[in-house]
């Protein structure tokens, strides 16, 4: 066994992880900076020699212990789905394991695989990538959603409460009045009010399902890992995966060669102008709304909501940490806020 | 791998540099005499005390780590943390000297200055080392040392030459020495600029100046 991590990694269970008899001694590759989180880490163990590492260790303490702990949940409800293309796209996981008072340490299968992001950023030409990036995703949210439907059922006030006028509420809470005005609330409300008695999809969310969690396999042509389950919840309104990947993609898109672009020029690329991302962003869209029965009259109501909410996560999730209205999320929200009003969702979404 | 709360700077380049001298910079030795004086002393966040490439360690992995620092003299200059929690310097005249009353599941060995180890030192440390205790030699590449450390019988296992180099916005990378895991490594860190793309290229066959040999070291059998 191992003595780190107060020995919970034992051999029998890196065995299991790696799915043969590991060969000690084991080699670590494992990365920090002064800005890591102090309170998460993540370390890949591979055996002395080896061409790949077999396991991903993944330790958190405090929230980040119990954040962990949520997303083995997931994954094991994930996993316990029937539906091979879910199952596939899951690494099998272990823990978590309590390592100390408030710490957990949770650890996966290594799947030799690439992330969108790490693609993105590190090809010459990334929009020949844009094609294909969309098409897994598309298809991987397209099975996630068929396996995970609990009902459609009309759009009710509850609903609205619920998934659209509360978050918007906590988020106008913590960013203040003079950044989210009564009147963007209410107007983003009855927008949603509109389309009362419309049939909408009730599925599970990943909810957090940006480049870096989205892994590419080397091995075969399509297919996608998906990692990183914290925030998954079991019951949420449909569309809020798809509008998260399509607003983080086109942020994270190297616009510039290896450069970033501005956040609002980027949202704008994606949501507003008719750019070549855009004509991805559509097709996905009503892929995705024409396969979950989401209206789509509901798209930009619940991309503001969805910048809303992530505002919100991104204060809670460090404590002591203070709104700050210049972060992606909060600008994105400022910049959909005030998109002019011939923007192609809005058109698209009638 | 969550979201970050915005994108990663434009900055370039580590803020942090190595120093020539690893254990003047690790262990200040107006720090350590102050330390010595006091005792246990206060307990330091590790931006401040230990150099700054330690964050690609996994000291967050250990309830009992131990960090030394061979002098020429074979005086040693320690510290001893907790997860990420670290006790101040002191200094002992050997490292037979050095309070054992427990064993520690990782020791870093920081001899990068030490031009040769004595063979006598493997012992010693697998003896402050729980079984399974994993201890990371930090020195110049030496390809006989990974066969002493067996011929010492001592129980400890040297894995493959590691090394610990620096990444973009002060970020440090332990990872085994091979091209495959420099790939791995590398993507699982794309660049965030092209300045960093360029630099990543010219290093791929040039040796960069602040890469650290790293060997690490388990004792006694990792696996059942």
């Amino acid at each position: 066994m191992i003595a780190l991590l107060n020995g919970v990694l034992s051999g029998e269970l890196l065995n299991e992880v790696a799915g043969k008899k590991v060969r000690d001694p084991l080699s670590l590759l494992h990365a920090g900076g002064p800005d890591s989180g102090r309170d998460r880490r993540l370390a890949f163990l591979s055996e002395a020699g080896a061409e790949q590492p077999f396991a991903v260790v993944k330790w958190g303490r405090g929230a980040w212990a119990r954040g962990l702990v949520r997303e083995q949940a997931a994954i094991s409800q994930v996993r316990a789905t029937s539906n091979p293309v879910l199952l596939d796209s899951c690494p099998p996981s272990w823990g978590p394991f309590e390592s100390g008072p408030d710490t957990v340490v949770m650890i996966q299968r290594y799947i030799p695989s690439r992330s969108i992001y790490s693609q993105l950023r590190g090809n010459l030409w990334p929009r020949l990538l844009v094609d294909d990036h969309f098409a897994r995703v598309s298809s991987w949210l397209g099975h996630f959603a068929q396996a995970t439907l609990q009902a459609h059922r009309p759009l009710d006030e509850a609903l609205i409460e619920e998934h659209i006028e509360a978050p918007l509420r906590t988020f106008a809470q913590l960013f203040g009045d003079d950044f989210v005005p009564r009147q963007a609330i209410d107007g983003i409300t009855c927008a949603a009010k509109e389309h009362l008695g419309q049939s909408v999809p009730l599925i599970a969310k990943h909810g957090d399902l940006w480049p870096t969690n989205l892994l590419s396999p080397y091995s075969r042509a399509g297919g996608l890992y998906v990692v990183d389950w914290e925030h998954y919840r079991q019951v949420s309104l449909g569309g809020f995966d798809m509008l998260f990947f399509c607003t983080t993609y086109s942020r994270d898109f190297p616009w510039r060669p290896m450069g970033w672009m501005e956040y609002e020029v980027a949202l704008s690329r994606a949501f507003i102008q008719r750019t070549w991302l855009a004509g991805h962003v559509e097709l996905a869209l009503t892929d995705y709304h024409a396969a979950i029965e989401l209206p789509r009259g509901l798209a930009p109501i619940l991309l503001a909501v969805l910048m809303a909410r992530m505002s919100v996560r991104h204060v809670e999730a460090m404590p002591g940490r203070t709104p700050d209205p210049q972060a992606y999320w909060p600008r994105v929200f400022h910049a959909w806020r005030c998109r002019p009003s011939n923007s192609w969702l809005d058109v698209w979404a009638g | 791998m969550t979201f970050p709360a915005n994108k990663p700077s434009r900055g370039v380049g580590d803020r942090n540099s190595i120093p020539h001298s690893a254990a003047s910079r690790a262990f200040p030795s107006s720090e350590v005499a102050q330390s010595s004086a006091k005792g246990t002393g206060p307990a330091h966040t590790q931006g401040q005390v230990l150099p700054a490439w330690s964050v690609a360690l996994p000291l967050w992995a250990s309830d009992h780590w131990l960090w030394l620092v061979p002098g020429s003299s074979g005086s040693v200059r320690y510290r001893s943390g907790a997860i990420t929690k670290i006790l101040a310097a002191k200094q002992a005249p050997t490292l037979d000297q050095i309070p054992s009353t427990i064993s520690y599941s990782l020791i870093v060995l920081d001899c990068r200055a030490t031009r040769k180890l004595p063979d006598e030192l493997w012992s010693r440390l697998a003896e402050m080392l729980a079984p399974g205790g994993l201890l990371l030699v930090c020195c110049l590449r030496d390809k006989r040392l990974p066969g002493r450390m067996r011929a010492s019988t001592c129980g400890l296992s040297p894995s493959t030459w590691h090394v610990i180099e620096p990444g973009q916005e002060g970020n440090w990378h332990l990872r085994p020495a091979s091209s495959s895991m420099r790939r791995l490594t590398l993507e699982l860190n794309p660049p965030y600029t092209t300045r960093v793309w360029l630099a990543r290229i010219l290093y791929r066959w040039l040796p960069q100046r602040r890469t650290i040999n790293c060997l690490p070291v388990w004792r006694s059998r990792v696996l059942g």
